[in-house]
C-alpha cells in the first residue's frame, strides 16, 4: 500500500489497557456486570422469542420444548438471567433517580424517594403481569 | 474527522426505551416462564398450548410482546457495542455498529414477521 496517498492520522493518545482492567476495582467490576445484564437479557427475549415461534409448529413440538425447560441446563440460566435481570433493574432504578430530577415547585424529591416509588411501581406491574397469566380468562 | 452520526440519538432513545423495558418486565417473565412453571410452582397449563395460542390471536397480546421482545435487543446492542470498545477492540472490517445494531433490526425484523404473519 502506497502509504504517501492516506492523509497523515491525527496523532492520538492512546492509553494502552489490557482488556482485564475491570477486574482491578470492584466499582469497575460492578459497571461490567452491569453491561453483562443486557447480554443475558436479550439471550432471554431471544429463548422466549423462539418458544412462541414453536407454538406454531404444534401442541407436541411445544410441549416438549417446555418439559426441556425442566432440565438442570436451563434451569441455571434461567436462575442466572433472573439474577441478572434484577440487578438490571435495581441499577437501571438507581440510575433513573439521577437522570430525571423530580421537583415540585421548589422541594426537590431525594433520590431514594424517586428509586422508591419507582421500584414500588416495578412491583405492581410485576403482580400485574404475574396475576394476568396465572388467571384464568 | 469525525462524520456526525444522525443517527445515535435513535440508538440511544432505543437503548434507554429498551432499558426501561428490560427493568420493568422482564425479571416477571424470568420468574414465570423459566422458573415458576418449570420448576412446578404453578400450573404449567397457565403457559398450555391452547391458551397461548388463544392469547396470541389477540392485537393486544401482539402488541405487549412486541414492546416486552424488541427495545430490549436495542439495549443490549447499545451496551455490548461500547463494552467491546472498551474491552479494548478496534473495528475491522465490518463495522461494529453495524454487527450490533444490524442484529438489534434483523431480530425486530424476525419478531415482526412472527407477531404478523405466523400467528
Amino acid at each position: 500500500m502506497n502509504h504517501r496517498s492516506v492523509a497523515p492520522e491525527r496523532k492520538l493518545y492512546r492509553p494502552v489497557m489490557k482488556w482485564t482492567w475491570w477486574l482491578k476495582k470492584k466499582s469497575y467490576l460492578f459497571f461490567m456486570v452491569r453491561e453483562l445484564t443486557s447480554v443475558f437479557v436479550a439471550a432471554f427475549i431471544l429463548l422466549y422469542a423462539y418458544e412462541l415461534f414453536l407454538l406454531s409448529k404444534g401442541p407436541q413440538v411445544y410441549d416438549l420444548f417446555q418439559e426441556s425447560l425442566r432440565s438442570p441446563v436451563f434451569l441455571l440460566f434461567y436462575v442466572v438471567a433472573f439474577l441478572f435481570a434484577l440487578f438490571h433493574t435495581f441499577t437501571w432504578f438507581g440510575v433513573l433517580s439521577k437522570v430525571q430530577v423530580v421537583r415540585l415547585g421548589k422541594w426537590t424529591a431525594p433520590p431514594a424517594l424517586v428509586t422508591g416509588s419507582v421500584l414500588a411501581g416495578w412491583v405492581v406491574v410485576s403482580i400485574g403481569v404475574g396475576w394476568f397469566f396465572l388467571t384464568r380468562h | 474527522m469525525y462524520k456526525k452520526d444522525r443517527t445515535e440519538p435513535f440508538w440511544w432513545g432505543m437503548f434507554s426505551a429498551g432499558g426501561m423495558v428490560a427493568a420493568l418486565l422482564v425479571p416477571v417473565h424470568i420468574l414465570i416462564d423459566g422458573l415458576a412453571v418449570p420448576l412446578g410452582l404453578v400450573d404449567s397449563e397457565i403457559l398450555g398450548y391452547e391458551r397461548m395460542r388463544e392469547l396470541l390471536t389477540h392485537p393486544l397480546f401482539k402488541l405487549y410482546l412486541f414492546v416486552l421482545l424488541v427495545p430490549p435487543l436495542y439495549h443490549a446492542a447499545h451496551r455490548v457495542r461500547f463494552s467491546l470498545y472498551e474491552l479494548g477492540m478496534r473495528e475491522f472490517r465490518i463495522s461494529m455498529d453495524v454487527l450490533c445494531y444490524g442484529a438489534a433490526v434483523a431480530g425486530t425484523i424476525g419478531v415482526a414477521y412472527l407477531l404478523l404473519k405466523v400467528f
